[in-house]
């Protein structure tokens, strides 16, 4: 299935304007030190400023993250958020993901950080650490959310890269469970995992711990059944703040609707709202939408409760289902073949027959 | 795996690495330009 050409068009010019994107803090960073004279360069700071904070962060990113998903998922599960569509299945699949990708992606990680790095930059630990602590965290922040934004659009965008991405999306249940829900080839390939790693290593790791924990919380929050952002919304004198807030980060009614089942009721955007921590990007290339509404379904229309080990580990294993788009000679994209019709849109068709010879029987 | 499989997965690591090398290569050049005044 080929790329359609509006598509890769804008692709291109999003892309083109990204790399200016990538450069505003350094060109902002710039201008700072030419106005104010600093040369930090010259006296690169020992020890990071807070190290208070720096212990929360370091807690946060090893144990701390887990935990609070855990937590949360516990509670997700006593409210009854799943019902009864965490099937047995989906709770493999949930698990699996959840532990797998920490098991597997961390020790990549180190590993490219530790003996990878090195090889590939000899000589280059540290030759940042000049940079302050708030220009390393602006530079930080776009480096790892921006590179995300591009990863996940892609994977929405170019037709080969969905299946990849696939797994995400067939939860039909929001939440910590499917919050870390993914095929290992996606996890394990992030590149902004490895840009950040590089940065570590040339000495923004301090920066690069903040991002991480305030994006893990930002995105958990997001992914989380519990809306809260929904008293933003209902309170008027909150409206500015919600406004602001809906075009900076993503908020679980933005990310809600880019999993959403369908399109069709105006507030799900499963082909839009690629934003991780920041939600700016979706608004600055026109792929967001705002309804401040949660959709009534979330998951893939055409899902047919494929294998945990085939979403998990596809393209090395694949669906036994017939026609699914994990299996052998499946489809990339099934709601973009060509004649395809969402069950919503087939039961309204039935019932349009169904009428008819109703009426025609009158 | 098919070789089909393995083309997609090359393809696909290689837009990976290109995500990442390129806005690397902005951080680092530019850094490396400021120090440099």
């Amino acid at each position: 299935m080929p790329l359609k050409k509006d598509t890769a068009q804008k692709i291109l010019r999003d892309g083109s304007i990204s790399l200016l994107l990538y450069a505003l803090p350094l060109l902002l960073m710039g201008a700072w030190f030419y106005i104010t004279g600093e040369k930090p360069w010259l006296h690169p700071p020992v020890k990071p400023s807070i190290p208070v904070l720096k212990a929360v962060f370091e807690n946060l990113s090893s144990w701390g993250l887990p935990v609070l998903s855990l937590g949360v998922g516990v509670a997700e599960f006593l409210l009854g958020l799943y019902e009864k569509r965490w099937t047995r299945n989906e709770k493999i699949l949930d698990l699996v993901c959840f532990f797998g990708s920490k098991i597997i992606v961390r020790p990549t990680v180190v590993y490219f950080t530790l003996w990878l790095l090195p090889l590939l930059l000899p000589g280059l630990r540290g030759v940042f650490t000049w940079v302050p602590l708030f220009w390393g965290f602006l530079i930080i922040a776009v480096a790892d959310d921006l590179t995300q934004y591009w990863y996940h659009r892609l994977h929405h965008q170019v037709p080969f890269l969905w299946r990849f991405h696939r797994t995400h999306h067939s939860a039909s249940y929001m939440g910590m469970a499917m919050a870390s829900r993914q095929n290992i080839i996606y996890t394990i390939f992030f590149s902004q995992i490895y840009l950040t790693a590089a940065m570590t290593y040339l000495g923004l790791g301090y920066a690069a711990l903040l991002v991480t924990g305030v994006k893990s919380l930002i995105t958990l929050a997001a992914h989380s059944s519990i809306p809260w952002d929904k008293p933003l919304y209902s309170r008027r004198w909150l409206h500015p703040l919600a406004w602001v807030l809906e075009r900076l980060i993503s908020t679980p009614a933005t990310h809600h609707a880019h999993h959403a089942a369908s399109n069709d009721d105006g507030v799900g955007h499963y082909k839009g709202n690629f934003g991780n921590m920041f939600f700016i990007w979706d608004v600055l290339f026109g792929t967001g939408i705002i309804t401040r509404r949660y959709p009534k379904a979330y998951g893939l229309e055409y899902y047919q409760g494929e294998e945990w080990y085939a979403q998990f580990l596809w393209p090395i294993f694949k669906s036994r289902k017939e026609g699914s788009e994990l299996s052998a000679g499946g489809p990339e994209v099934s709601d973009e073949v060509p004649g395809y019709a969402s069950p919503a849109f087939e039961a309204e068709e039935e019932d349009f027959v169904r009428k008819k010879y109703l009426y025609d029987l009158q | 795996m098919t070789s089909q499989d393995f083309i997609i997965l090359a393809r696909k690591i290689f837009i990976g690495i290109v995500l990442a090398v390129v806005p690397f290569l902005i951080f680092f050049l530019g850094l490396k330009f400021i120090q440099h005044f």
